[in-house]
């Protein structure tokens, strides 16, 4: 059980930095994903913590100890592999025995046929197989324990590699992308395992995915990362209802969040396609509004979007309608509840709005930036004018 | 099921017939030979397995035998030759330690550095690389004298430490494995570190296990190479008898003045072929069956 910190980590290969001084703080017994694109530097910054590559610059410490320098081995850290990376000559029982025999058996007893006959090799032997048996247990492998990973499927081996990870009771689990080689009904399955391990075991749990549903399923908390930086850390709350980046936004959620171009004139109003948003910026001009696909409601005036139906897909529990909307390059993405099933038609115009405590608003360089409703009610201008481009469309 | 005649798979399955005979050709004369009396190999006559007619033994009737005393039958008499004339268990015993000395030191070196060569970051390690494949070009016979002066000077000669030693750096050996290791993920690797294996350990318990079937690959040409090599044991073992290697035990036969005993000869060269072509009979199933990288990916 520790507390984990990354200070001004950098990392280059040659002239390419791919971490660009990350700072990042994990508490003791915490779920936390990293998760952004591939390439966006998050399995280095694991595996530098793992040991298995060194930084460039930066420090990184481990219940308050700074590793940098330390072998993998030494760390106290256990990892799972995304390609599980069992010995394939070794059965189960074997595989996950591995870090035990390296660390509880000296040079000696290890040695094959002469290390069993040493005095103290049996029973602790004896004792690494009782732990073996009880992680089996533990994961529901204990019949496999026979088997070689050869003979096994890729669910089955993704418990082996766990086991083979907790077994040894590390200080912190380290996973890279765990799942991405399971099928997906099996992923939502070891999700959900996975993050009752985390809580059973109550270790600190350091989670790399570019799978943001998982993030968001697992995690206490997420930490954004994109070309080699930092972008947001948070819960999954957090990220999804106030993201700090517009990158952020775009990138957690599914279906992804509607960004609308807007301008923001002199006196703050917030104009969507040279119309009234009947929003304000309290703070910087505002370059984008977010909003999530249920943060729109159906209205019949004061809209803040208006557009034609393009298609409909209707997934039982929820429809999402896609828009053709005015000023808007994308697609606006709507997700209404199961009721609203055979009442909206394609081609129909629909009009939008969505509570200003709902709307993320970006700034030209894509921060986030305040937003807040206009003070005035509409005025009919606004109204007839957004009339006019409902008939447009 | 029925077979088309095909032309093509004719003349093809003809020609690979004709090679097949070709190379089997020496096996068969050196068998054939070993079945029959002197006068038979001298004539040419008596089919592939002799006529096995009785035949007075000139040795036995040299040291005053009367002949029906000496009659002996050729096949019998050409393989007790080959055991008694000559120390030939002695030899084999040779060729073994020999061999199997030379495997396990090329594997102790080759191993290593083919790890080396394949998964670690190095300065150099390029450059390293492709010196080894260079020296896949040197011919043996070119580096001989040296060799043979320098183990001189040493005053090794004439001993198993002059068999063995010149050998036990095999740049295929570490060429093949390295091939192999790349091969190998290395996530398995960082696994191994992980669970707390050193650079050491991470060879000897992760590659080498792996890699049985690579091992074993190699094991044959270089067990075949040595087993077989005549040119340096007789450049190397030049007086002391008790250090020939099997195909050094056939020059027992070469009689010089008193003529060549074809027939022994032949028996001792068919007693020195069979180990290997037992050993690699066994050996083939482990290449199918042996333990693959399926597991990993």
């Amino acid at each position: 059980m520790a507390t984990i910190q990354f200070r001004d980590i950098r990392k280059s290969f040659g002239d390419t930095d791919v971490l660009k001084g990350v700072g990042l703080d994990i508490a003791d017994g915490e779920f936390l994903s990293l998760v952004g694109p591939s390439g966006c530097g998050k399995s280095t910054l694991l595996r530098i913590l793992a040991g298995l590559e060194s930084q460039t610059s930066g420090s990184v410490r481990i219940g308050g100890t700074p590793v940098d320098g330390l072998h993998a081995a030494d760390r106290d850290l256990a990892m799972v592999f995304q390609s599980y990376a069992l010995y394939p000559h070794l059965s189960v029982a074997e595989n996950i025995a591995v870090p035990l025999t390296m660390r509880r058996l000296s040079n000696a007893q290890r040695l094959p046929l002469i290390g069993r006959a040493l005095p103290g090799s049996r029973t602790t032997r004896a004792a690494i197989g009782t732990t073996v048996r009880e992680a089996a247990e533990m994961l529901d492998i204990a019949h496999l324990l026979d088997r070689k990973p050869g003979q096994l499927s890729g669910g089955q081996r993704q418990r082996v590699a766990l086991g083979r990870a907790l077994v040894r009771d590390p200080s912190a689990f380290l996973l890279d992308e765990p799942l991405s080689n399971l099928d997906a009904k099996m992923r939502v399955h070891m999700r959900a395992e996975i993050a009752q391990l985390n809580r059973k075991l109550g270790a600190t749990f350091v989670y790399v995915t570019h799978d943001q549903a998982e993030a968001m399923t697992m995690s206490d908390r997420i930490a954004v990362m994109m070309e080699g930086e930092l972008l947001q850390v948070g819960t999954p709350d957090a990220l999804y209802d106030h993201p700090e980046d517009i990158r952020v936004a775009q990138f957690i959620g599914s279906p992804a969040i509607n960004i609308l171009p807007v301008d923001t004139d002199a006196s703050g109003t917030i104009r969507l396609c040279d119309m009234a948003t009947g929003l304000r910026a309290s703070g910087p001009p505002i370059e984008h509004l977010g909003v999530r696909p249920e943060a729109f409601v159906p209205c019949e005036e004061g809209e803040l979007v208006v557009g034609r139906v393009r298609m409909i897909e209707n997934l039982g529990s929820d429809l999402f309608v896609h828009l053709d909307a005015a000023g808007v390059p994308m697609p606006v993405t709507v997700r209404l509840p199961s009721s609203a099933r055979g009442r909206i038609k394609v081609r129909d115009v629909m009009r939008l709005t969505a509570t200003p405590a709902r709307i993320c608003g970006f700034d030209s360089a894509g921060k986030a930036a305040p937003v807040s409703a206009h003070d005035k009610a509409h005025d009919k201008a606004h109204d007839t004018a957004h009339d006019k481009v409902a008939r447009h469309v | 099921m029925t077979y088309r005649f095909s032309t093509r798979q004719t003349l093809a399955h003809g020609f690979l017939i004709l090679g097949a005979i070709i190379v089997l050709l020496p096996f068969y004369v050196m068998i054939s030979t070993s079945f029959k009396s002197p006068a038979e190999i001298a004539t040419g006559t008596g089919g592939v397995f002799g006529s096995q007619a009785l035949f007075p033994d000139p040795t036995c009737l040299a040291l005053g035998g009367n002949e029906p005393d000496c009659l002996v039958r050729p096949v019998l008499d050409n393989y007790s030759q080959a055991f008694t004339a000559a120390p030939m268990w002695r030899y084999l015993l040779n060729g073994v330690i020999v061999t199997l000395s030379i495997f396990a030191l090329q594997t102790l070196v080759a191993v290593p550095a083919a790890y080396a060569l394949a998964k670690l970051k190095f300065w150099g390690r390029d450059a390293a690389f492709a010196l080894v494949l260079f020296c896949l070009l040197i011919p043996v016979h070119a580096i001989a004298l040296p060799l043979y002066l320098m183990l001189a000077k040493l005053g090794l000669t004439n001993s198993y430490a002059a068999l063995i030693l010149p050998w036990i750096v095999s740049a295929f050996g570490i060429f093949l494995m390295r091939q192999f290791f790349m091969t190998v993920p290395d996530d398995l690797i960082d696994a191994a570190r992980m669970d707390g294996m050193g650079e050491f350990a991470i060879i000897w318990r992760v590659m080498l296990p792996t890699a049985i079937p690579a091992l074993l690959a190699f094991a044959i040409f270089s067990v075949v190479a040595h087993w077989n090599d005549y040119f340096w044991p007789r450049i190397v073992i030049t007086g002391d008898r008790s250090l020939f290697t099997p195909p050094l035990g056939l020059r027992e036969f070469k009689g010089d003045l008193g003529g060549d005993f074809y027939g022994p000869m032949m028996a001792s060269a068919t007693v020195i072929a069979v180990p290997l072509v037992v050993a690699f009979l066994l050996a083939q199933r482990r290449f199918i069956d042996g333990i693959t990288l399926s597991g990993m990916k």
